[in-house]
């Protein structure tokens, strides 16, 4: 293992840990916010179909327990086509190589390998929702993600419902 | 000391991996957010710390119980390569020693030709043929043992179950035949 990305982790990981523990309601407050963001914006790209009677859309509160914050809630979201149901699901705000994570899946097919990942990156311009096929790269160097836009967002939703 | 056989440098390139894929495993469980772990393949990008610990458990079990599977196909394949080495200089000397007899018109002109080529003696069952009956009955059931290991990953095995015969004691099996050859 070279020596400078085992530097790079530890710092990385102690940084994280550090801020966890001193900024924990902040973070969390952050974190329950740029999702609530999130959502607003797939919702405003749904608005159409929503208005045409093709879906409707809904928020479930849910538990998260993770290491560095402890249990707090946050919402899922739910798209409801006829008696289908997509779900976006927040699997945490510490994940490897992400600074956030939801799932998104069709409800009854929840593999791991029928799930679109949201991923939240940072960027030097800020913090960046990507978004991951179910078959793209999971390992490896090749990361598999793209945008998350209305196109990509549009293409793995009707992905997930064919 | 006797000199390493072919078997025993089978062994130790398993016994190398073995220790290579441990260390590895220890340092990954007591870093699993590194990201060199999801560049080597080891497991998934953007898990949770908790499902990426399970990854890399879940891997590891399985590269290491492959690494036993190959250290025993290794040795085996050493074994063959070794026992046909020493079978064709014992060919050798049979065929010289029925030449002999031939020309002494002890044995018929065409004995040469009732001895049977070395690549016959090619597989581990024809070895054990060779010695049914000359060697030592529990060390035949060893050597069997291997070769059904062999035959048991060669056709599909489950990676996780531990292959039937220990790589220690396939080593000394395969060396003590490999002696008696």
């Amino acid at each position: 293992m070279a020596l400078l990305d085992t530097l790079r982790s530890v710092r990385d990981r102690t940084r994280a840990e550090r801020e966890a523990e001193s900024d924990r309601p902040q973070i969390i407050a952050r974190w329950q916010s740029d999702v609530a963001a999130l959502y607003d914006e797939i919702h405003g790209w749904l608005l159409d179909y929503e208005r045409d009677g093709y879906l409707t859309v809904s928020t479930q509160e849910i538990h998260l327990r993770e290491e560095p914050l402890g249990l707090y809630t946050l919402d899922a979201m739910l798209i409801h086509v006829d008696d289908l149901a997509v779900r976006l699901q927040p699997a945490g705000r510490y994940v490897l190589g992400a600074t956030g994570r939801i799932d998104m899946f069709r409800q009854g097919r929840s593999a791991r390998d029928e799930r679109v990942l949201l991923v939240r990156q940072a960027t030097p311009e800020g913090e960046r929702w990507m978004l991951r096929p179910p078959a793209g790269p999971r390992t490896g160097a090749a990361s598999g993600l793209e945008p998350l836009d209305r196109a990509s967002f549009e293409a793995a939703f009707e992905s997930l419902l064919s | 000391m006797p000199d390493p056989t072919p078997i025993d440098a089978a062994y130790r390139r398993g016994q190398i991996l073995m220790a290579i894929l441990t260390r590895l495993r220890e340092q990954a469980l007591a870093n699993p957010a590194h990201p060199r772990w999801v560049e080597l393949g080891l497991c998934p990008a953007y898990e949770t710390k908790r499902q990426a610990v399970a990854d890399l458990q879940a891997t590891f079990a399985d590269l290491l119980g492959l690494v036993g599977h190959l250290t025993l196909l290794d040795m085996a394949a050493s074994f063959e390569v070794a026992s046909q080495a020493r079978l064709g200089t014992r060919l050798g000397e049979v065929r010289s020693a029925l030449a002999a007899g031939g020309r002494k018109r002890v044995l018929p002109p065409y004995a040469l030709r009732l001895v049977r080529d070395r690549d016959e003696f090619g597989s581990l069952r024809a070895v054990a043929a060779l010695l049914d009956g000359e060697a030592d009955e529990a060390l035949l059931d060893a050597f069997d043992a291997v070769r059904q290991a062999r035959n048991n990953f060669a056709h599909g095995t489950e990676i996780l179950s531990a292959p039937v015969a220990d790589p220690d004691a396939a080593r000394d099996t395969l060396n003590a035949v490999l002696g008696l050859l």
